[in-house]
């Protein structure tokens, strides 16, 4: 093959190269914000164990004793907040693991593509996994933009948590309606637009790979 | 022939015009069969297709008597599209 030949593989593996570019940066964002999302989820299940059983431990002692029980038998009362924050830690921890395989394998198989691309492309094309991975990249993106709704509340109850712990229940009130409002908002802007976008570019993909075979 | 693969499969399609583009020199059939991954039959109707569409041609034959396969102009002019439509879908996508 002559000049042109290597001038058209050398536009090929840059279109390719720039494909993997592309889909890399959205499978970072992607990832980057399903972390954040899971650490609050983790975060707001830890905390839900430590109330859930303080309450019930709680509930239990003043029903068997009088109130003063806390402050006179505060010794007594230490290993067991220890076990309750030992398990909160880890029902956060585990929640944070388990919502990580869950989520992981909706983006395992993108990052696979992207891999077994970014290899490709350095001695060949591997353009069929390329279509594979718009494919699904327009798939997950309106999934992306439909949970960014519900991320703002899972975000303004964990700045209501933190608001609360550092500073007083009431500017932890605050702190969280503002941070809720603020995603909300943010989402609310561009949700509805963004994802009628993201399903036009999904419908239109669809029609192009038909018309496409049918073009040849 | 081509009228035998009713639709086919762009996927397909798409790894085909892969191997051959990448290979840029004639490939026996069952080379690309193997690539391609492919049962012998439905490979045969793919390859048909491609050839019916003047995608792929047929270019001599091995001293066994094997077929030898090469990416047509149309072939590679449709691979070019092919990567064209994904890219600027890929850049297409904001949010």
């Amino acid at each position: 093959m002559g000049e042109g030949w290597d001038e058209s593989k050398e536009e090929i593996l840059t279109a390719a190269a720039s494909i993997v570019g592309i889909s890399e940066k959205w499978v970072n964002y992607i990832a980057k914000r399903e972390r954040h999302v899971r650490l609050a989820q983790a975060f707001l299940a830890a905390v839900l164990v430590l109330v859930a059983s303080s309450a019930i431990i709680a509930g239990y002692i003043l029903s068997q004793y009088s109130p003063s029980y806390f402050v006179e038998e505060r010794a007594k009362l230490m290993p067991i907040f220890e076990v309750v924050a030992v398990g909160s830690l880890l029902s956060g921890l585990g929640t944070y693991m388990f919502l990580r395989t869950r989520q992981d394998i909706k983006l395992q198989e993108l990052t696979g593509l992207i891999a077994s691309m970014k290899t490709n492309t350095k001695e060949h094309n591997g353009i069929g996994n390329a279509l594979s991975l718009t494919d699904k990249m327009l798939s997950l993106m309106p999934e992306v933009v439909r949970n960014r709704n519900q991320d703002a509340l899972i975000f303004g109850l964990v700045a209501f948590i933190l608001g609360s712990v550092v500073a007083r229940p009431p500017i932890g009130f605050l702190a969280g309606v503002i941070v809720w409002l603020y995603f909300r908002h943010e989402t609310r802007q561009t949700h509805d637009r963004e994802l009628s976008r993201l399903e036009e570019q999904k419908r239109r993909f669809e029609e192009r790979k038909e018309s496409f075979v049918k073009s040849l | 022939m081509s009228a035998h693969l009713d639709k086919p499969d762009l996927y397909v399609v798409a790894r085909f015009l892969d191997i051959l583009y990448e290979q840029a020199t004639p490939m026996k059939r069952t080379n690309i069969q193997m690539r391609l991954g492919l049962n012998y039959p439905r490979f045969t109707e793919y390859l048909e297709w491609l050839v019916g569409k003047e995608l792929v041609m047929k270019s001599g034959t091995v001293d066994e008597g094997a077929d030898l396969y090469l990416l047509g102009p149309k072939g590679i002019e449709a691979y070019h599209k092919l990567v064209d439509w994904i890219k600027e879908t890929m850049e297409g996508i904001v949010i």
